[in-house]
Protein backbone atom coordinates (compact mmCIF):
# COMPACT_ATOMS: atom_id res chain seq x y z
CA UNK A 1 0.00 0.00 0.00
CA UNK A 2 1.13 3.52 0.00
CA UNK A 3 2.16 5.59 2.60
CA UNK A 4 1.75 9.11 2.32
CA UNK A 5 2.76 12.05 4.36
CA UNK A 6 1.80 15.99 3.77
CA UNK A 7 3.28 18.36 6.23
CA UNK A 8 1.08 21.10 7.61
CA UNK A 9 3.38 23.97 8.81
CA UNK A 10 1.26 27.38 9.57
CA UNK A 11 -1.02 28.03 7.50
CA UNK A 12 0.76 31.57 6.37
CA UNK A 13 3.49 30.31 5.06
CA UNK A 14 4.54 28.03 1.85
CA UNK A 15 2.67 24.49 2.25
CA UNK A 16 5.73 21.99 1.55
CA UNK A 17 4.18 18.80 0.36
CA UNK A 18 6.00 15.56 0.65
CA UNK A 19 5.28 12.61 -0.84
CA UNK A 20 6.78 9.14 0.24
CA UNK A 21 6.18 5.96 -1.57
CA UNK A 22 7.33 2.02 -0.16
CA UNK A 23 5.90 1.02 -3.30
CA UNK A 24 7.74 1.04 -6.74
CA UNK A 25 6.30 2.00 -9.29
CA UNK A 26 5.72 4.08 -12.69
CA UNK A 27 5.15 6.54 -9.80
CA UNK A 28 4.49 9.72 -10.03
CA UNK A 29 6.00 11.27 -7.46
CA UNK A 30 5.60 14.58 -9.60
CA UNK A 31 8.92 14.88 -10.02
CA UNK A 32 8.82 14.99 -13.71
CA UNK A 33 10.34 11.41 -14.29
CA UNK A 34 9.16 8.11 -13.55
CA UNK A 35 11.75 7.00 -10.96
CA UNK A 36 11.48 6.06 -7.76
CA UNK A 37 12.30 8.04 -4.63
CA UNK A 38 12.23 6.23 -1.28
CA UNK A 39 12.60 9.27 0.44
CA UNK A 40 10.41 11.99 1.37
CA UNK A 41 10.95 14.68 -1.80
CA UNK A 42 9.70 17.91 -2.20
CA UNK A 43 7.14 18.56 -5.32
CA UNK A 44 9.27 21.42 -6.48
CA UNK A 45 6.58 22.45 -9.12
CA UNK A 46 4.16 23.34 -6.54
CA UNK A 47 6.76 25.15 -4.36
CA UNK A 48 4.85 28.87 -4.10
CA UNK A 49 0.85 27.03 -3.73
CA UNK A 50 -0.28 26.12 -0.61
CA UNK A 51 -1.62 22.68 -0.57
CA UNK A 52 -4.29 22.42 1.33
CA UNK A 53 -5.40 18.33 0.67
CA UNK A 54 -3.73 15.82 -1.24
CA UNK A 55 -4.76 12.22 -1.84
CA UNK A 56 -3.54 9.38 -3.66
CA UNK A 57 -4.36 6.19 -5.40
CA UNK A 58 -3.16 2.92 -7.05
CA UNK A 59 -1.25 5.29 -9.28
CA UNK A 60 -2.30 8.36 -9.31
CA UNK A 61 -2.40 11.37 -6.71
CA UNK A 62 -4.56 14.82 -6.52
CA UNK A 63 -3.63 17.77 -4.51
CA UNK A 64 -6.11 20.84 -4.28
CA UNK A 65 -4.59 24.39 -2.97
CA UNK A 66 -5.49 26.94 -0.11
CA UNK A 67 -6.98 29.22 -4.03
CA UNK A 68 -9.64 25.98 -4.65
CA UNK A 69 -7.13 24.63 -7.37
CA UNK A 70 -6.72 21.12 -8.15
CA UNK A 71 -3.26 18.99 -9.01
CA UNK A 72 -3.28 16.03 -10.58
CA UNK A 73 -0.53 13.74 -11.54
CA UNK A 74 0.31 9.90 -12.01
CA UNK A 75 -1.24 7.30 -14.30
CA UNK A 76 -4.06 8.27 -16.17
CA UNK A 77 -5.42 4.82 -17.88
CA UNK A 78 -9.49 5.22 -16.27
CA UNK A 79 -9.10 8.94 -16.27
CA UNK A 80 -8.48 9.24 -13.08
CA UNK A 81 -6.20 12.33 -13.52
CA UNK A 82 -9.38 14.55 -14.84
CA UNK A 83 -7.41 16.29 -17.84
CA UNK A 84 -9.52 15.02 -20.41
CA UNK A 85 -6.96 12.61 -21.97
CA UNK A 86 -5.92 9.09 -20.83
CA UNK A 87 -2.14 10.53 -21.18
CA UNK A 88 -0.41 10.27 -17.52
CA UNK A 89 1.42 13.08 -16.40
CA UNK A 90 4.99 13.12 -14.37
CA UNK A 91 4.57 16.56 -13.41
CA UNK A 92 1.41 18.17 -11.19
CA UNK A 93 -1.06 19.34 -14.08
CA UNK A 94 -3.65 22.25 -12.93
CA UNK A 95 -6.95 20.52 -13.79
CA UNK A 96 -8.87 23.41 -16.26
CA UNK A 97 -12.12 21.38 -16.63
CA UNK A 98 -15.08 23.94 -17.30
CA UNK A 99 -16.91 22.27 -14.74
CA UNK A 100 -14.70 23.20 -11.89
CA UNK A 101 -14.46 26.65 -13.28
CA UNK A 102 -15.04 28.80 -10.08
CA UNK A 103 -15.67 25.77 -7.53
CA UNK A 104 -13.19 25.97 -4.97
CA UNK A 105 -11.96 22.55 -3.86
CA UNK A 106 -12.11 21.83 -0.20
CA UNK A 107 -11.79 17.81 0.18
CA UNK A 108 -10.06 15.48 -1.95
CA UNK A 109 -9.98 11.97 -1.90
CA UNK A 110 -8.66 8.89 -4.10
CA UNK A 111 -9.80 5.58 -4.53
CA UNK A 112 -7.49 3.09 -6.66
CA UNK A 113 -8.61 4.39 -9.83
CA UNK A 114 -10.82 7.09 -9.16
CA UNK A 115 -11.13 10.48 -7.92
CA UNK A 116 -12.91 12.86 -5.80
CA UNK A 117 -13.50 16.54 -4.92
CA UNK A 118 -16.13 18.61 -2.62
CA UNK A 119 -16.11 22.31 -3.43
CA UNK A 120 -18.29 24.13 -1.53
CA UNK A 121 -22.15 22.82 -2.20
CA UNK A 122 -20.69 20.19 -4.68
CA UNK A 123 -19.19 17.28 -5.27
CA UNK A 124 -17.27 16.11 -8.51
CA UNK A 125 -16.05 12.80 -9.42
CA UNK A 126 -13.98 11.44 -12.07
CA UNK A 127 -12.01 8.01 -13.20
CA UNK A 128 -13.24 4.54 -13.19
CA UNK A 129 -17.00 3.89 -12.85
CA UNK A 130 -16.98 -0.05 -13.45
CA UNK A 131 -19.00 -0.61 -10.07
CA UNK A 132 -20.65 3.04 -10.12
CA UNK A 133 -18.25 4.39 -7.56
CA UNK A 134 -18.73 7.90 -9.15
CA UNK A 135 -22.02 8.01 -8.30
CA UNK A 136 -23.50 9.41 -11.78
CA UNK A 137 -26.30 6.64 -12.14
CA UNK A 138 -24.34 4.65 -14.85
CA UNK A 139 -20.97 2.78 -15.27
CA UNK A 140 -19.13 4.90 -17.49
CA UNK A 141 -15.76 5.94 -16.77
CA UNK A 142 -15.44 9.71 -17.15
CA UNK A 143 -11.85 11.65 -17.56
CA UNK A 144 -12.98 14.61 -16.57
CA UNK A 145 -14.43 15.90 -12.61
CA UNK A 146 -18.15 15.68 -13.35
CA UNK A 147 -20.93 16.24 -10.85
CA UNK A 148 -22.61 13.98 -8.71
CA UNK A 149 -26.40 15.03 -8.46
CA UNK A 150 -26.90 15.73 -4.58
CA UNK A 151 -30.70 16.75 -3.37
CA UNK A 152 -31.35 18.88 -0.72
CA UNK A 153 -28.27 18.19 0.74
CA UNK A 154 -24.65 20.07 1.57
CA UNK A 155 -21.85 17.64 1.03
CA UNK A 156 -19.17 17.76 3.69
CA UNK A 157 -16.75 14.69 3.86
CA UNK A 158 -16.07 12.35 1.15
CA UNK A 159 -14.16 9.11 1.85
CA UNK A 160 -13.11 6.75 -1.05
CA UNK A 161 -12.97 3.15 -0.28
CA UNK A 162 -11.05 1.52 -2.93
CA UNK A 163 -13.45 0.83 -5.64
CA UNK A 164 -16.10 2.65 -3.83
CA UNK A 165 -17.22 6.14 -2.67
CA UNK A 166 -18.77 7.29 0.61
CA UNK A 167 -20.16 10.67 1.01
CA UNK A 168 -21.01 12.94 4.18
CA UNK A 169 -23.80 15.04 3.83
CA UNK A 170 -26.02 17.60 5.79
CA UNK A 171 -29.78 17.49 4.73
CA UNK A 172 -30.73 21.57 4.27
CA UNK A 173 -33.78 20.88 6.17
CA UNK B 1 -27.94 -12.84 -27.78
CA UNK B 2 -28.07 -16.86 -27.50
CA UNK B 3 -29.68 -18.68 -24.75
CA UNK B 4 -27.05 -20.01 -22.55
CA UNK B 5 -26.22 -23.79 -23.48
CA UNK B 6 -24.88 -25.36 -20.50
CA UNK B 7 -23.72 -28.73 -22.98
CA UNK B 8 -21.20 -26.84 -24.59
CA UNK B 9 -18.52 -25.71 -21.94
CA UNK B 10 -15.13 -24.49 -21.94
CA UNK B 11 -13.27 -27.36 -20.01
CA UNK B 12 -10.39 -26.30 -17.44
CA UNK B 13 -9.18 -29.70 -16.27
CA UNK B 14 -6.32 -27.97 -15.16
CA UNK B 15 -8.22 -25.05 -12.95
CA UNK B 16 -10.08 -27.52 -11.70
CA UNK B 17 -6.93 -29.68 -9.93
CA UNK B 18 -4.83 -26.88 -9.07
CA UNK B 19 -7.56 -24.17 -7.98
CA UNK B 20 -7.01 -25.85 -4.26
CA UNK B 21 -3.60 -25.01 -4.27
CA UNK B 22 -3.32 -22.13 -6.08
CA UNK B 23 -5.67 -20.24 -3.88
CA UNK B 24 -3.69 -21.42 -0.52
CA UNK B 25 -0.69 -19.86 -2.27
CA UNK B 26 -2.85 -16.53 -2.93
CA UNK B 27 -3.94 -16.39 0.53
CA UNK B 28 -0.50 -16.65 1.78
CA UNK B 29 0.28 -12.96 -0.16
CA UNK B 30 -2.81 -11.52 1.82
CA UNK B 31 -5.55 -12.06 -1.08
CA UNK B 32 -8.44 -12.82 1.06
CA UNK B 33 -10.58 -10.84 -1.70
CA UNK B 34 -9.69 -12.68 -4.55
CA UNK B 35 -10.00 -15.76 -3.16
CA UNK B 36 -13.73 -15.39 -1.72
CA UNK B 37 -14.86 -13.82 -5.42
CA UNK B 38 -12.87 -16.70 -6.91
CA UNK B 39 -14.53 -19.58 -5.21
CA UNK B 40 -18.02 -17.87 -6.39
CA UNK B 41 -16.75 -17.10 -9.86
CA UNK B 42 -16.00 -21.09 -9.96
CA UNK B 43 -19.51 -21.66 -9.67
CA UNK B 44 -20.16 -19.41 -12.77
CA UNK B 45 -21.00 -16.16 -10.78
CA UNK B 46 -19.68 -13.81 -13.46
CA UNK B 47 -19.36 -10.86 -11.70
CA UNK B 48 -17.53 -12.46 -9.06
CA UNK B 49 -15.00 -13.43 -11.87
CA UNK B 50 -14.50 -10.20 -13.54
CA UNK B 51 -14.03 -8.89 -9.55
CA UNK B 52 -11.37 -11.60 -9.47
CA UNK B 53 -9.79 -10.72 -11.89
CA UNK B 54 -9.50 -6.85 -11.66
CA UNK B 55 -7.93 -7.69 -8.60
CA UNK B 56 -5.50 -9.61 -9.89
CA UNK B 57 -4.58 -7.01 -12.65
CA UNK B 58 -4.54 -4.47 -10.07
CA UNK B 59 -1.71 -6.58 -8.33
CA UNK B 60 0.22 -7.12 -11.73
CA UNK B 61 0.31 -3.57 -12.19
CA UNK B 62 1.02 -2.38 -9.55
CA UNK B 63 4.95 -2.56 -9.39
CA UNK B 64 7.67 -2.90 -11.65
CA UNK B 65 7.81 -6.55 -13.67
CA UNK B 66 10.62 -7.89 -11.30
CA UNK B 67 8.47 -6.91 -8.02
CA UNK B 68 4.85 -8.87 -9.14
CA UNK B 69 4.53 -11.72 -7.29
CA UNK B 70 4.41 -14.57 -9.96
CA UNK B 71 1.08 -16.08 -7.97
CA UNK B 72 -0.65 -13.01 -9.16
CA UNK B 73 -0.11 -14.21 -12.82
CA UNK B 74 -1.72 -17.55 -11.93
CA UNK B 75 -4.30 -15.98 -10.26
CA UNK B 76 -5.31 -13.74 -13.44
CA UNK B 77 -4.89 -16.57 -15.66
CA UNK B 78 -7.49 -18.52 -13.27
CA UNK B 79 -9.93 -15.44 -13.27
CA UNK B 80 -9.81 -15.28 -16.66
CA UNK B 81 -10.53 -18.71 -17.56
CA UNK B 82 -13.89 -17.90 -14.99
CA UNK B 83 -14.68 -15.00 -17.45
CA UNK B 84 -14.24 -17.16 -20.17
CA UNK B 85 -16.12 -19.71 -19.22
CA UNK B 86 -18.83 -17.24 -18.80
CA UNK B 87 -18.72 -15.79 -21.86
CA UNK B 88 -18.44 -19.51 -24.09
CA UNK B 89 -21.64 -20.42 -22.22
CA UNK B 90 -23.52 -17.15 -23.34
CA UNK B 91 -22.00 -17.55 -27.06
CA UNK B 92 -20.20 -14.85 -26.94
CA UNK B 93 -17.11 -16.58 -28.09
CA UNK B 94 -15.11 -13.55 -29.52
CA UNK B 95 -15.23 -11.67 -26.23
CA UNK B 96 -13.81 -15.29 -24.77
CA UNK B 97 -10.97 -15.27 -26.90
CA UNK B 98 -10.39 -12.07 -26.06
CA UNK B 99 -10.19 -12.40 -22.52
CA UNK B 100 -8.61 -15.82 -22.80
CA UNK B 101 -5.93 -13.59 -25.16
CA UNK B 102 -4.76 -11.72 -22.18
CA UNK B 103 -4.64 -14.57 -19.75
CA UNK B 104 -2.11 -15.87 -22.23
CA UNK B 105 -0.04 -12.67 -22.52
CA UNK B 106 0.13 -11.84 -19.23
CA UNK B 107 -0.12 -15.09 -17.35
CA UNK B 108 2.09 -17.76 -15.93
CA UNK B 109 2.68 -21.52 -17.18
CA UNK B 110 0.70 -23.36 -14.82
CA UNK B 111 -2.43 -22.63 -16.62
CA UNK B 112 -1.28 -22.53 -20.04
CA UNK B 113 -2.43 -26.12 -21.33
CA UNK B 114 -6.00 -24.88 -20.22
CA UNK B 115 -5.53 -21.45 -21.79
CA UNK B 116 -4.45 -23.04 -25.09
CA UNK B 117 -6.95 -25.25 -25.42
CA UNK B 118 -10.16 -23.09 -24.51
CA UNK B 119 -8.87 -20.44 -26.73
CA UNK B 120 -8.58 -22.98 -29.96
CA UNK B 121 -12.35 -24.20 -29.04
CA UNK B 122 -13.75 -20.81 -28.93
CA UNK B 123 -11.91 -19.66 -31.94
CA UNK B 124 -13.51 -23.09 -33.58
CA UNK B 125 -17.18 -21.45 -32.48
CA UNK B 126 -15.92 -17.80 -33.84
CA UNK B 127 -14.86 -19.34 -37.32
CA UNK B 128 -17.85 -21.31 -37.27
CA UNK B 129 -19.76 -18.06 -37.00
CA UNK B 130 -18.17 -16.19 -39.53
CA UNK B 131 -18.22 -19.08 -41.94
CA UNK B 132 -22.21 -19.40 -41.71
CA UNK B 133 -22.76 -14.96 -41.91
CA UNK B 134 -19.71 -14.24 -44.30
CA UNK B 135 -19.35 -17.23 -46.56
CA UNK B 136 -16.02 -18.49 -47.70
CA UNK B 137 -13.89 -15.95 -49.17
CA UNK B 138 -12.88 -16.16 -52.58
CA UNK B 139 -11.07 -12.97 -53.81
CA UNK B 140 -6.80 -13.21 -52.76
CA UNK B 141 -5.67 -10.47 -50.75
CA UNK B 142 -2.27 -9.86 -50.43
CA UNK B 143 -0.50 -8.42 -47.57
CA UNK B 144 2.25 -6.33 -49.76
CA UNK B 145 2.65 -6.46 -53.35
CA UNK B 146 5.61 -7.37 -54.35
CA UNK B 147 7.48 -4.32 -56.56
CA UNK B 148 10.78 -4.00 -56.18
CA UNK B 149 12.20 -1.08 -54.02
CA UNK B 150 13.81 1.54 -55.48
CA UNK B 151 17.07 1.21 -54.10
CA UNK B 152 18.21 5.23 -54.90
CA UNK B 153 14.31 6.43 -53.21
CA UNK B 154 15.62 4.24 -50.33
CA UNK B 155 19.28 5.58 -49.25
CA UNK B 156 17.22 9.07 -49.01
CA UNK B 157 15.26 7.91 -45.80
CA UNK B 158 18.36 5.35 -44.66
CA UNK B 159 20.97 6.76 -42.12
CA UNK B 160 23.61 8.50 -43.81
CA UNK B 161 26.29 6.26 -45.65
CA UNK B 162 24.03 3.08 -45.64
CA UNK B 163 25.45 0.29 -47.97
CA UNK B 164 28.00 1.82 -49.01
CA UNK B 165 31.01 0.18 -47.00
CA UNK B 166 30.86 -3.49 -45.85
CA UNK B 167 27.88 -5.49 -46.73
CA UNK B 168 26.50 -8.49 -44.99
CA UNK B 169 28.02 -11.33 -46.41
CA UNK B 170 25.38 -13.67 -48.03
CA UNK B 171 25.90 -18.15 -47.61
CA UNK B 172 23.64 -19.83 -49.44
CA UNK B 173 22.58 -23.32 -47.49
CA UNK B 174 25.21 -23.17 -45.29
CA UNK B 175 26.05 -26.53 -43.51
CA UNK B 176 25.76 -26.40 -39.62
CA UNK B 177 29.84 -27.33 -39.66
CA UNK B 178 30.43 -24.15 -41.80
CA UNK B 179 28.35 -21.79 -39.96
CA UNK B 180 30.14 -22.93 -35.99
CA UNK B 181 33.45 -22.83 -37.73
CA UNK B 182 32.77 -19.53 -39.61
CA UNK B 183 30.56 -17.46 -37.60
CA UNK B 184 29.49 -18.69 -34.26
CA UNK B 185 32.39 -19.55 -32.98
CA UNK B 186 34.08 -16.34 -33.87
CA UNK B 187 31.05 -13.73 -33.93
CA UNK B 188 30.99 -12.92 -37.41
CA UNK B 189 27.50 -11.82 -39.28
CA UNK B 190 26.64 -13.46 -41.83
CA UNK B 191 22.89 -14.08 -44.39
CA UNK B 192 22.09 -17.21 -44.29
CA UNK B 193 19.83 -17.83 -47.61
CA UNK B 194 18.14 -20.79 -49.11
CA UNK B 195 16.85 -21.40 -45.19
CA UNK B 196 12.99 -20.93 -45.56
CA UNK B 197 11.55 -22.63 -48.26
CA UNK B 198 10.43 -24.88 -46.19
CA UNK B 199 8.23 -22.52 -44.03
CA UNK B 200 4.86 -22.46 -44.74
CA UNK B 201 4.83 -18.93 -44.01
CA UNK B 202 6.61 -17.80 -47.26
CA UNK B 203 3.65 -18.73 -49.10
CA UNK B 204 0.92 -18.18 -45.98
CA UNK B 205 1.49 -14.84 -44.45
CA UNK B 206 1.67 -13.02 -47.68
CA UNK B 207 -2.54 -13.72 -47.74
CA UNK B 208 -4.39 -11.46 -45.54
CA UNK B 209 -7.43 -13.70 -46.15
CA UNK B 210 -5.37 -16.54 -43.90
CA UNK B 211 -4.27 -14.19 -41.82
CA UNK B 212 -7.69 -12.70 -40.66
CA UNK B 213 -9.06 -16.46 -40.80
CA UNK B 214 -6.67 -17.79 -38.19
CA UNK B 215 -5.63 -14.75 -36.19
CA UNK B 216 -7.87 -12.04 -36.95
CA UNK B 217 -9.69 -12.15 -33.44
CA UNK B 218 -7.04 -12.86 -31.50
CA UNK B 219 -5.71 -9.64 -29.30
CA UNK B 220 -2.08 -8.35 -29.53
CA UNK B 221 0.14 -6.00 -27.45
CA UNK B 222 1.23 -3.46 -30.30
CA UNK B 223 3.23 -0.12 -29.60
CA UNK B 224 2.38 3.35 -30.85
CA UNK B 225 4.49 5.88 -31.71
CA UNK B 226 3.07 9.46 -31.32
CA UNK B 227 5.89 10.99 -33.56
CA UNK B 228 7.13 9.98 -36.59
CA UNK B 229 10.93 7.99 -36.41
CA UNK B 230 10.41 8.19 -32.74
CA UNK B 231 11.17 4.49 -30.75
CA UNK B 232 10.73 3.29 -27.67
CA UNK B 233 13.41 5.53 -26.24
CA UNK B 234 11.33 8.30 -26.23
CA UNK B 235 8.17 9.49 -23.95
CA UNK B 236 5.49 9.44 -27.03
CA UNK B 237 5.29 5.83 -26.86
CA UNK B 238 2.08 4.18 -25.76
CA UNK B 239 1.43 0.21 -25.82
CA UNK B 240 -2.38 -0.65 -26.91
CA UNK B 241 -3.83 -4.02 -26.82
CA UNK B 242 -5.73 -4.52 -30.67
CA UNK B 243 -7.06 -7.64 -32.21
CA UNK B 244 -4.74 -8.76 -35.07
CA UNK B 245 -7.58 -7.55 -37.41
CA UNK B 246 -7.64 -4.18 -36.57
CA UNK B 247 -3.20 -4.30 -36.30
CA UNK B 248 -3.45 -5.61 -39.79
CA UNK B 249 -6.09 -2.37 -41.05
CA UNK B 250 -3.52 0.02 -38.64
CA UNK B 251 -0.43 -1.11 -40.88
CA UNK B 252 -1.86 -0.98 -44.32
CA UNK B 253 -3.67 2.32 -43.87
CA UNK B 254 -0.49 4.01 -45.12
CA UNK B 255 -0.47 6.38 -42.35
CA UNK B 256 3.48 6.70 -42.21
CA UNK B 257 2.85 9.22 -39.76
CA UNK B 258 1.72 7.13 -36.22
CA UNK B 259 3.54 3.28 -36.91
CA UNK B 260 2.16 0.86 -35.14
CA UNK B 261 5.08 -2.05 -34.22
CA UNK B 262 4.22 -5.36 -33.13
CA UNK B 263 7.55 -5.61 -31.47
CA UNK B 264 9.03 -8.63 -29.69
CA UNK B 265 5.77 -10.50 -28.80
CA UNK B 266 5.97 -14.08 -28.32
CA UNK B 267 3.47 -14.44 -30.55
CA UNK B 268 3.63 -18.33 -31.33
CA UNK B 269 3.37 -19.02 -28.05
CA UNK B 270 -0.06 -17.33 -28.11
CA UNK B 271 -1.34 -18.39 -31.61
CA UNK B 272 -0.93 -21.68 -32.52
CA UNK B 273 -1.50 -21.80 -36.32
CA UNK B 274 1.66 -19.27 -36.55
CA UNK B 275 3.70 -21.03 -35.01
CA UNK B 276 3.21 -24.78 -37.19
CA UNK B 277 4.08 -21.89 -40.03
CA UNK B 278 7.37 -21.17 -38.95
CA UNK B 279 10.47 -23.86 -38.50
CA UNK B 280 13.43 -22.95 -35.59
CA UNK B 281 15.78 -22.91 -38.16
CA UNK B 282 18.74 -25.72 -37.29
CA UNK B 283 21.35 -22.63 -36.53
CA UNK B 284 19.80 -21.98 -33.53
CA UNK B 285 20.70 -25.89 -32.28
CA UNK B 286 24.43 -24.84 -32.46
CA UNK B 287 26.24 -24.64 -29.04
CA UNK B 288 23.90 -27.11 -27.06
CA UNK B 289 21.05 -24.54 -27.23
CA UNK B 290 19.13 -23.02 -24.59
CA UNK B 291 16.63 -21.26 -26.59
CA UNK B 292 15.67 -17.93 -25.12
CA UNK B 293 12.75 -16.55 -27.25
CA UNK B 294 10.94 -16.59 -30.35
CA UNK B 295 9.39 -13.07 -31.18
CA UNK B 296 7.28 -11.67 -33.68
CA UNK B 297 8.09 -8.59 -35.23
CA UNK B 298 5.37 -7.27 -37.22
CA UNK B 299 4.34 -3.71 -38.88
CA UNK B 300 4.43 -1.00 -41.85
CA UNK B 301 7.51 0.98 -43.16
CA UNK B 302 9.26 3.00 -41.39
CA UNK B 303 9.48 0.76 -38.21
CA UNK B 304 12.84 1.46 -36.23
CA UNK B 305 14.80 -0.24 -33.69
CA UNK B 306 17.24 1.84 -32.18
CA UNK B 307 21.21 0.69 -31.93
CA UNK B 308 21.40 -1.71 -28.92
CA UNK B 309 23.58 -5.35 -28.61
CA UNK B 310 21.79 -8.29 -26.90
CA UNK B 311 23.49 -11.06 -24.71
CA UNK B 312 22.61 -13.81 -27.01
CA UNK B 313 22.80 -15.41 -30.65
CA UNK B 314 19.99 -14.24 -32.65
CA UNK B 315 18.98 -15.20 -36.11
CA UNK B 316 16.02 -12.44 -37.72
CA UNK B 317 14.40 -14.59 -39.90
CA UNK B 318 12.86 -12.02 -42.81
CA UNK B 319 9.39 -13.26 -44.12
CA UNK B 320 7.39 -10.49 -45.86
CA UNK B 321 8.51 -7.49 -46.36
CA UNK B 322 12.46 -6.13 -46.60
CA UNK B 323 14.36 -4.68 -43.91
CA UNK B 324 17.55 -2.15 -43.62
CA UNK B 325 19.91 -3.66 -40.70
CA UNK B 326 23.15 -1.95 -39.36
CA UNK B 327 25.64 -3.82 -37.76
CA UNK B 328 28.66 -2.42 -35.60
CA UNK B 329 30.74 -5.12 -33.96
CA UNK B 330 30.75 -6.49 -30.53
CA UNK B 331 34.39 -4.70 -29.51
CA UNK B 332 32.90 -1.17 -29.68
CA UNK B 333 31.80 0.33 -26.40
CA UNK B 334 32.08 4.04 -25.83
CA UNK B 335 32.23 4.93 -29.47
CA UNK B 336 28.56 3.86 -29.26
CA UNK B 337 27.89 6.01 -26.14
CA UNK B 338 25.78 4.16 -24.50
CA UNK B 339 23.02 4.67 -21.60
CA UNK B 340 24.24 5.30 -18.61
CA UNK B 341 20.92 4.60 -16.72
CA UNK B 342 21.05 0.54 -16.02
CA UNK B 343 18.42 -0.72 -17.52
CA UNK B 344 19.46 1.31 -21.16
CA UNK B 345 23.01 0.37 -21.00
CA UNK B 346 22.52 -1.95 -23.98
CA UNK B 347 21.39 1.34 -25.82
CA UNK B 348 23.19 3.72 -27.92
CA UNK B 349 22.04 7.19 -27.32
CA UNK B 350 23.00 7.80 -30.89
CA UNK B 351 19.62 8.19 -33.24
CA UNK B 352 21.57 6.70 -36.22
CA UNK B 353 18.74 9.04 -38.41
CA UNK B 354 19.62 12.31 -36.86
CA UNK B 355 23.07 12.03 -35.32
CA UNK B 356 24.84 14.76 -33.64
CA UNK B 357 28.01 15.21 -34.28
CA UNK B 358 28.57 17.83 -32.10
CA UNK B 359 27.28 15.09 -29.13
CA UNK B 360 28.32 11.82 -30.29
CA UNK B 361 32.05 12.98 -33.02
CA UNK B 362 33.31 9.27 -32.48
CA UNK B 363 30.84 7.28 -34.16
CA UNK B 364 30.74 9.22 -37.71
CA UNK B 365 34.26 7.46 -38.11
CA UNK B 366 33.38 4.37 -37.29
CA UNK B 367 33.01 1.20 -39.29
CA UNK B 368 29.91 -0.69 -39.52
CA UNK B 369 28.32 -3.54 -41.96
CA UNK B 370 24.73 -3.61 -42.93
CA UNK B 371 22.48 -5.07 -45.92
CA UNK B 372 18.87 -5.12 -47.25
CA UNK B 373 17.41 -8.31 -45.45
CA UNK B 374 14.82 -9.67 -48.16
CA UNK B 375 11.87 -12.41 -48.05
CA UNK B 376 13.32 -15.51 -47.60
CA UNK B 377 16.65 -14.57 -45.90
CA UNK B 378 18.01 -14.59 -42.45
CA UNK B 379 20.33 -12.83 -40.24
CA UNK B 380 22.93 -13.86 -37.93
CA UNK B 381 23.52 -11.55 -35.08
CA UNK B 382 26.08 -12.72 -32.68
CA UNK B 383 26.23 -11.61 -29.32
CA UNK B 384 26.74 -8.15 -28.11
CA UNK B 385 27.25 -7.07 -31.77
CA UNK B 386 25.21 -3.59 -31.94
CA UNK B 387 22.55 -3.44 -34.29
CA UNK B 388 19.72 -0.74 -35.76
CA UNK B 389 16.93 -2.00 -38.03
CA UNK B 390 14.83 -0.47 -39.67
CA UNK B 391 11.37 -1.89 -41.78
CA UNK B 392 11.94 -0.79 -45.95
CA UNK B 393 8.12 -1.76 -46.27
CA UNK B 394 4.97 -4.05 -44.40
CA UNK B 395 7.37 -6.33 -42.64
CA UNK B 396 6.70 -9.86 -40.92
CA UNK B 397 9.34 -11.33 -39.41
CA UNK B 398 10.72 -14.03 -36.25
CA UNK B 399 13.80 -13.22 -34.04
CA UNK B 400 15.07 -16.65 -32.90
CA UNK B 401 17.27 -15.79 -29.63
CA UNK B 402 19.28 -18.44 -27.80
CA UNK B 403 22.33 -19.15 -25.32
CA UNK B 404 25.22 -21.82 -26.07
CA UNK B 405 24.88 -23.80 -23.24
CA UNK B 406 28.24 -23.96 -20.58
CA UNK B 407 28.75 -27.26 -21.11
CA UNK B 408 28.73 -27.33 -24.44
CA UNK B 409 32.36 -27.85 -26.39
CA UNK B 410 31.43 -25.02 -28.80
CA UNK B 411 30.47 -22.31 -25.90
Amino acid sequence: MFKKFYVEADKTDIFKLYLSSTFHCLLYCGQGSTDDELSPTCVSSLLGIRVDGVAAGLWHTICISGDGDVYAFGGNQFGQLGTGTDQAETLPRLLDAPSLENEHARVVSCGARHSAVITDGKVFCWGWNKYGQLGLGDVIDRNIPSQVPLDGCVPRVVACGWWHTLLLAESLT
Amino acid sequence: MADVNYDDVLETPVVDSEAHNLLRRILKEGGYAYVSMSTRAASGDVRAAEAAREMAWEQLHSGPVHSVVPVWRDAYAMACLYVAKCHYVRGEFKEAVRVLDMALIMGATVLRTDLVAAVGKAMERVNAVEESVNGSVNNVKLLMDQTAINLTEVLKILPKKSLSCKLVHKRSALSLEEFTRDHFLCGSPVILTDNMTHWPATTKWNDLNYLQKVAGYRTVPVENFLQVGKNYLCNNWKQEMLTFCEFLQRIQSNSPRVPTYLAQHPLFDQIQELRNDIVIPDYCFVGGTEMKSVNAWFGPAGTVTPLHHDPHHNILAQVVGKKYVRLYPASLSEELYPHTESRLNNTSQVDLDNIDPNEFPRIQDIEFMDCVLEEGEMLYIPPKWWHYVRSLTTSLSVSFCWTASPSSPTS
